[in-house]
């Protein structure tokens, strides 16, 4: 009896040191600017696009995983949020361009709860304005005539009931 | 994406947001209402038709479609792709517009496989509500409806892929059905019926049926009702069958009675639970001799009572209880303030030993009292 506890006990040892060593694991992300930030393999899970990519090639060694699509300071961004637990406040705080960023790279990451309170957030941002606003908000060229624009408004004349054109 | 090709030419900014594909823009728009999403089919002619490819419909008020559509489902085959996922309906209108379309609403997107369904007027006035082809609907995964609404469940129900109902609604009729609805529901993981009047047919409920173990809470004024069992015992078509439950055996059943001066009900929940194994009651009451005509606890071989010192239930209820293993006494002098605590072993009746000693912390007493 006392024999077999001291193995349980060497296993459920090296069990954790193996979770340390996991743990202490870093990935190495290059972003777009060709600045390096190393950041802790928990970190990554959220990012299912590149824990796929991990789960997938299994090594051992420190990962480079390039992002040519995202900037640091997006990227330094996205870390906030992450360690803010994904405050509405700070989400609050960013400026449109980078919440579009943002919500961009969260799809291109597949990180699902970032990309959903960008998304939401948008959709608060936008809700309830004009036309002209939202085109401005995406940078929107009007690419309809005059004409088109006219046939559009009667299809959906329920839906423009209320609405403020400013 | 051939747009994007198209567009590069185009300045700086308007390329960035055509990098935000088709998806993002959709999850975006699922978060307006369809008014609002419709509304984007102006800016250009990429959103043109984007808001008919978002799976959910979140419909504020009716009247306006109504008004350019002859009927809903002109709208719907329009306005949505092939199948929905979700379909929302919230009218906080005095008027009955959304209530007299609903039942069209709910038979369109039943057709279009919706999973979701979540539907609240806030008019006042009542009204009897049909949704045929919703209670053998094989996608439907949540149903929220809450309302001044009666709502007509048919005999007819098949919903394989139910897991939360939640009514909020003035009844349900007729109730077997409602019965019904819950025993054919086979993945129905959480059940909520809270009455929006006093004096319905059923009182506030909820079922949570989780791995093998179920859980029931019933409350209205008068009581508390929680009854689990550990096992795969389905005894909740008994629960729903009547308003007392005498074909419940397996189970804990904990009981707390609010109000004194309600010997006839507490008495008809007493029988009900009769057949019980486990039974924790918590009654504070001015009179501590019992008017309660108690009936045989054939089965139950836990007793723990919670009562005022003095109470005559404390003597009466264990002569009632032929089986009872296991028998504790929890004396208050004040409401919900236990001052001590008696436990014994039980054999033929006969105190064998005072476990009174080696009590562990209350634990079911925080269960019942959250339950509020």
């Amino acid at each position: 009896m006392g024999e077999r506890g001291e193995e349980w006990e060497a296993v459920m040892l090296r069990k954790a040191e193996e979770e340390e060593s996991k743990a202490v694991k870093k990935v190495k992300l290059v972003t777009s600017d060709g600045v390096t930030m190393e950041v802790e393999i928990s970190t990554v899970k959220e990012m299912e696009t590149i824990q796929a990519f991990m789960n997938a090639t299994d090594t051992d060694n420190s990962i480079i995983f390039p992002l040519p699509k995202v900037s640091s300071h997006i990227l330094s961004r996205i870390m906030e949020l992450m360690s803010g637990e994904y405050d509405q406040e700070l989400v609050k705080r960013l400026s449109h361009e980078e919440l579009k960023e943002i919500c961009m790279v969260a799809n291109y990451l597949n990180m699902k709860t970032l990309l959903h309170l960008t998304a939401s957030a948008i959709a608060n941002l936008i809700q309830n304005k004009s036309v002209e606003f939202v085109r401005h908000f995406f940078n929107i060229i009007n690419d309809f005539t005059p004409e088109e624009e006219v046939q559009l408004r009667k299809t959906h004349e329920w839906a423009f009931e209320g609405v403020d054109e400013d | 994406m051939a747009g994007r090709r198209r567009k590069k030419k185009r300045e700086e900014g308007e390329d960035r947001i055509s990098k935000l594909s088709d998806d993002v823009l959709c999850h975006i728009l699922s978060f307006l209402t369809t008014k609002e999403a419709t509304v984007t089919s102006l800016l250009s002619r990429r959103w043109r038709l984007l808001y008919s490819m978002l799976p959910s419909l979140h419909i504020r008020c009716s009247k306006q479609i109504i008004q350019h559509y002859s009927n809903v489902d002109i709208f719907v085959a329009k306005h949505t792709p092939q199948n929905i996922t979700a379909f929302h309906l919230h009218c906080d209108t005095p008027d009955y517009c959304c209530a007299y379309y609903a039942e069209e609403w709910v038979s369109a997107v039943v057709a279009k496989k919706v999973q979701n369904i979540d539907i609240s007027f806030c008019h006042s006035e009542e009204i009897v509500l049909f949704f045929n082809t919703l209670f053998t609907s094989s996608t439907l995964v949540t149903l929220n409806i809450t309302g001044s609404i009666h709502l007509h469940i048919p005999s007819s129900v098949h919903l394989p892929n139910l897991n939360t109902l939640n009514l909020r609604v003035h009844s349900c009729f007729p109730l077997s059905n409602l019965c019904k609805l819950i025993s054919k529901s086979p993945a129905l993981k959480l059940f909520y019926h809270r009455p929006k009047f006093f004096g319905s047919q059923l009182d506030e409920m909820k079922i949570v049926h989780n791995s093998g173990q179920i859980q029931v809470f019933y409350a209205n004024w008068l009581c508390d009702l929680f009854i689990e069992s550990d096992g795969d015992y389905d005894f909740i078509s008994d629960v729903l069958a009547l308003r007392t439950w005498p074909k419940i055996v397996r189970v804990k059943a904990y009981m707390t009675v609010h109000f004194e001066a309600t010997s006839f009900y507490v008495d008809r929940i007493l029988g009900g639970l009769r057949n019980v194994e486990r039974l924790y009651m918590k009654y504070f009451r001015d009179r501590v001799t019992p008017s309660h005509s108690l009936p045989q606890f054939n089965n139950l071989v836990e007793l723990r009572l919670v009562l005022r010192r003095n109470d005559s239930l404390f003597d009466k209820f264990p002569t009632k209880c032929p089986k009872l293993k296991v028998l504790e006494f929890n004396i208050m002098d004040k409401l919900s303030c236990i001052t001590e605590r008696y436990r014994f072993n039980v054999r033929d009746g006969v105190r064998q030993n005072d476990l009174s000693t080696r009590l562990e912390p209350f634990k079911h007493r925080t269960k019942v009292e959250n339950a509020d």
